[in-house]
């Protein structure tokens, strides 16, 4: 068993990166980074989005969309 | 205006003394009768008074192509005529019948009634006009200025007697003992034109020995009792739109009946009580009232169905109700109703109701019922331990759409104030929580922008992903009202609705999408609006960002969302989708209205967002006939979303981290409070699973069978310390609860619920709560066992806070709503008496905002193994988990779950129509009753889901929408085969 199966990351990798599908079309890639990460504080409870920081941070969250990655760290600088 | 001296000359024996709004005005309310009979004779609400100045004279249905102008463009031209000597003025168009009756001039009339349009069959109504020959029906017959009528006259009582004497020859002389006794417009007639005697004798040719029709389960027609006023039939065509009554035969043999079997329960009769409300006579009864007699009061109160929100009756004998009657005055059902409302209401008596609290401490052990101390005791001190021993964000609660706004109000406040976090979510959440982002997002607050009345100005009809006559019956008959008089339609849907073809409406375009693809579609009809210039420019430059505009019009010109590109996606063929396009860009006042077909999707965020798009983009927001009008699912979904029911935001939609709408509730409530957002259902759900989650407070919901991946939720129940279930029955979910709590009907409560339309109304108890308290009580015991004073006494009181903490309230009371009847927010200093019609001068956020809708496909693909695509949707009978209809008769309609398979699916899996099949999904399987039929195309299956025994919510997937976590129950990929013989003989023995 994989990390993200082991910690139970797959529901916020799911997630996360279905948030990045309806960014990814912004005009540039500051905007859709700051469209997911405002996204993410205003509607994921702390815990939420502490997992998905841990996540990347034990994993480089190499099953997260790249614009989701760049996101969950402006984050993880934000908290 | 002397109505009140009308009401008065009316009164006598069979009235119902009428329970309104405030005891204050109790008194003076007792004096009036029944709707019934305070009947005008003709039309005359606003909107018919506009369809007679418009000229259209003959009946909504005869005119196809009417044109409807707004009444604030219309002078009314006033008619002065005499009436019995007395001078009276009334607008032109009206009918004499009418005039003298608003004058306190009562003409005897029995096929006329005001909720019909003038038909001058009986021959009772007769008047004389100075300076015309003959005697013309006053029903029929137009007021002119300057005319001398005469309402009575010794040659007109003659007439009307002779009328009378021949209606009485054919109808039994059982006053006594027929069930309207003292409330048969017949018998009042015959006393009005003074009957006293019949020449022709009972021994001719009559009907007095027709048997009766008892099919259908709620009420009973009896030819006998019939006078063919065509009152019934006219309800059916011109209220219900069914038209699913004729008369047979001819003169003399003429008898109504329902089409095409001649039996109401097997004809296309829908049981929505237009005809039994409509019948002056006892042809057409309930049969509560031949059972159990005449109600004598009456409580208006507000139906707990769908999100339509129709005023109701609720007509008693003591608290014993006898009949749920459409209110004649309610606001958003105008006295129309439906099977559900009407008729399925028996639930609420239904002996399956535990009444007292039951508790157990392990899921396995048997329930104990306890007293309610106890019951409160044990779960204010388990929620304390749980929150001591995990932490405060370890508990949470569910609030209903069910409930009231009070109650809603409450749960939110338990949580934030007691609980101390933002763990507090709503089931909106599995329905249309994409509509409260998306709508937020484009135009500033979650809600529909236009009332259904509005829908009287639209030209153009655009449904996606509603079904109106099933799910919302009572607007879907005023859509279909309005069709008829010529407004054009587009329906995007995988299944041909109703809608698509009922008599007298076919679209005239239906967008049969696949399943998923409403995004691309919704673009590429903006696409095509754009490239072809159709696009409201003013209205963009005027009221939109131009920022957002300019950026979403990049996009959208982009040639993946052409119709050409879109229509392999779609299914829907490129010329289609650019002339419903064009359509929709230049057919007039445009008005899309949505459901679940559009929310329950991966994509149902970026769905709405992509419908706001398109109203702003060809100006259809912010007048009469237009608008982005989403159809909830639930009575009170508009209500729970607005009272602060999602875990991040307060009431009124402001978020939880916004600093003064924190202290001001901070201030309110004496407690600090959380500025993070809490846990959404499913992931208190699943933190469940990982241990961290481990007591829940849940009011009226089912989450095993209301939420996706049954197996998942019951895993997390399982999980928890502490489940604690309100509501009226056991259900699935209690399975796995440690206490349940005995709720109440809404006949038992006080409170309010908003509709669709934002529309705030009253609910009236009408009996004591059968289980002892009242909901809003028990919420308010549990925090007060927790250590938080929370103190009301009435629900008035919860209102009034919410009032003084929530801006688009500001101006609700009980007090306001009782007077107005309802009120639709925002109701402030700005509009005192609510506000109809949203972003009229301005978009509430400012100016309104254009989303980038990119199309992304659902991950639930077909394969080799699940080839084709479920959805799902209710029917006109039951009502989402069936909780409550499958406890009513209407289980003699449907008292299985269906499938629906297209002809050419079904012959090649040797599927018969009518046999058992088993749907199977990447998540689970489930039983079905099959209908082949061509509603569906092929590659495409729909299911109901109101049977938890057909196991549909095992089947869903646990996909949901990107933004709120919407499930999306409307694309699973499945197979579908016939049932197994042993499989099928456990489930027809179950």
């Amino acid at each position: 068993m994989n990390i993200v199966m082991k910690e139970g990351y797959e529901d916020l990798i799911f997630m996360a990166n279905q948030i990045g599908d309806f960014f990814k079309n912004y005009p540039t890639t500051e905007e859709a980074v700051e469209g997911i990460a405002n996204h993410l504080r205003k509607f994921w409870s702390p815990s939420m989005r502490q997992r998905i920081i841990s996540y990347v941070e034990k994993t480089e969250g190499g099953e997260l969309a790249p614009l989701v990655r760049l996101a969950v760290e402006k984050l993880k600088s934000s908290s | 205006m002397p109505l009140r001296a009308l009401f008065n000359v009316k009164e006598k024996r069979g009235q119902i003394q009428k329970i309104t709004p405030l005891e204050n005005q109790k008194k003076e309310d007792e004096a009036m009768l029944t709707d019934k009979r305070i009947d005008l004779g003709t039309p005359g609400s606003p909107i018919e008074w506009i369809k007679y100045r418009n000229g259209h004279k003959n009946g909504a249905t005869q005119n196809k192509m009417a044109r409807f102008v707004p009444e604030s463009e219309i002078q009314p031209k006033i008619v002065t005529l005499t009436i019995d000597g007395i001078e009276v003025s009334v607008p032109e168009g009206t009918s004499l019948l009418r005039a003298a009756a608003l004058h306190g001039i009562m003409i005897p009339k029995l096929c006329a009634t005001e909720s019909l349009e003038p038909f001058g069959s009986c021959r009772l109504c007769l008047v004389e006009i100075e300076g015309k020959r003959g005697y013309p029906a006053s029903c029929t017959t137009q007021v002119e200025q300057g005319m001398k009528v005469k309402t009575f006259s010794e040659k007109l009582a003659k007439l009307r007697r002779n009328v009378m004497e021949l209606y009485i020859s054919d109808h039994p002389l059982d006053c006594l003992m027929c069930p309207v006794d003292g409330d048969c417009e017949l018998q009042d007639m015959a006393g009005a034109v003074g009957l006293r005697d019949v020449r022709y004798g009972f021994s001719g040719k009559n009907h007095l020995t027709s048997p009766k029709d008892k099919t259908n389960p709620y009420f009973t027609f009896d030819p006998s009792k019939c006078i063919v006023c065509f009152r019934c039939v006219r309800a059916c065509d011109e209220i219900q739109g069914t038209l699913a009554l004729t008369a047979r035969h001819r003169g003399f043999d003429s008898v109504i009946t329902p089409g095409p079997t001649h039996e109401f329960l097997s004809s296309e009769c829908v049981s929505c009580g237009a005809c039994v409300m409509a019948c002056p006579t006892a042809a057409l009864i309930e049969d509560t009232v031949i059972e159990k007699g005449l109600p004598l009061k009456s409580t208006i109160t507000t139906c707990a169905y769908c999100g339509v929100g129709c005023s109701f009756e609720a007509q008693t004998q003591g608290y014993e109700v006898i009949r749920m009657v459409p209110y004649k005055n309610g606001h958003a059902n105008h006295g129309h109703s439906c099977v559900k409302g009407r008729f399925a209401w028996t639930y609420a008596l239904s002996p399956e109701r535990p009444l007292k609290p039951l508790l157990r401490k392990k899921i396995e052990d048997p329930w104990k019922e306890v007293s309610w101390e106890e019951a409160i005791a044990y779960v204010a001190s388990e929620f304390k331990r749980i929150a001591d021993k995990y932490g405060r964000n370890s508990i949470g609660a569910v609030s209903s759409s069910r409930c009231t706004n009070e109650e809603d109000f409450l749960v939110q406040k338990l949580v934030r104030a007691v609980f101390h976090n933002n763990n507090i979510d709503t089931c909106a959440r599995v329905c249309h929580s994409p509509t409260g982002y998306g709508l937020k997002a484009a135009f500033g607050t979650s809600a529909g922008t236009n009332p259904f009345d509005s829908i009287q100005f639209s030209d153009v009809i655009f449904v996606i992903g509603a079904n109106p006559t099933d799910g919302h019956p009572v607007f879907g008959s005023q859509m279909k009202r309005r069709l008829r008089q010529g407004a054009r339609l587009i329906v995007a849907d995988p299944r041909k609705i109703d809608l698509v073809k009922t008599p007298h409406i076919r679209a005239d375009y239906h967008l049969q999408l696949k399943p998923g693809t409403n995004v691309a579609l919704l673009n590429a009809i903006a696409y095509t609006i754009l490239e072809e210039g159709l696009e409201d420019r003013k209205f963009i430059e005027e009221k939109c960002d131009k920022v957002s505009f300019e950026k979403w019009m990049q996009f959208i010109r982009k040639p993946e969302n052409a119709p050409e590109a879109v229509q392999e996606i779609t299914g829907v063929p490129a010329e289609t989708i650019r002339a419903a396009a064009r359509l929709y860009a230049t057919g007039g006042n445009a008005a899309i209205y949505y459901g679940l077909g559009v929310t329950e999707h991966s994509q149902g965020t970026t769905a709405v967002l992509a419908i706001a798009n398109l109203a702003m983009l060809t100006g259809n927001v912010g007048k009469e006939g237009a608008g982005v009008n989403p159809l909830r699912g639930q009575n009170n979904v508009q209500g729970s979303c607005d009272m602060g029911s999602f875990p991040h935001e307060f009431s009124g939609y402001r978020h939880v981290s916004d600093f003064e709408t924190r202290m001001l509730f901070e201030q309110a409530w004496n407690v600090p409070l959380d500025p993070e957002p809490g846990l959404r259902i499913t992931n208190m759900l699943t933190e469940a699973v990982y241990g961290n989650f481990k007591g829940i407070y849940v009011h009226g919901e089912d989450l095993t069978q209301s939420d996706p991946d049954s197996n998942h939720v019951i895993q997390a129940l399982k999980s928890m310390e502490l489940v604690v279930l309100h509501d009226i029955f056991l259900n699935e979910m209690s399975k796995y609860c440690h206490v349940f709590l005995p709720g109440c009907s809404f006949l038992e409560k006080d409170g309010t619920f908003t509709n669709a339309e934002r529309r705030i109304q009253r609910v009236r108890k009408v009996m004591p709560p059968l289980c002892g308290k009242q909901e809003w009580e028990v919420i308010q015991e549990i925090a007060q066992a927790m250590g938080y004073p929370m103190h009301y006494n009435h629900p008035s009181e919860i209102m009034d806070e919410i009032a003084r903490l929530t801006p688009t309230f500001r101006g609700v009371s009980y007090e306001k709503l009782d007077k107005l009847g309802s009120i639709q927010w925002p109701c402030n200093e700005q509009a005192t008496e609510g506000t109809p019609v949203m972003h009229k001068e301005k978009f509430f956020r400012g100016l309104g905002q254009f989303h980038i809708t990119g199309y992304v496909p659902t991950p639930e693909k077909p394969s080799r193994r699940f080839p084709l695509i479920l959805t799902t949707g209710r029917i006109l009978h039951h009502y989402n988990v069936g909780t409550q209809t499958r406890r009513t008769q209407n289980v003699i309609w449907f008292k299985e779950d269906i499938l629906e398979i297209h002809p050419s699916d079904a012959e090649e899996r040797g599927i018969k129509d009518g046999e058992l099949v088993e749907v199977t999904s990447r998540k689970g399987s489930g039983t079905f009753r099959c209908k082949i039929t061509e509603r569906v195309q092929p590659g495409t299956v729909y299911a109901t889901f109101h049977f938890p025994e057909s196991r549909a919510n095992i089947v869903t997937t646990e996909i949901s929408d990107w933004a709120t976590n919407c499930p999306e129950y409307k694309v699973t990929a499945v197979q579908v085969s016939p049932l197994a013989k042993e499989a099928k003989e456990k489930t027809v023995a179950c």
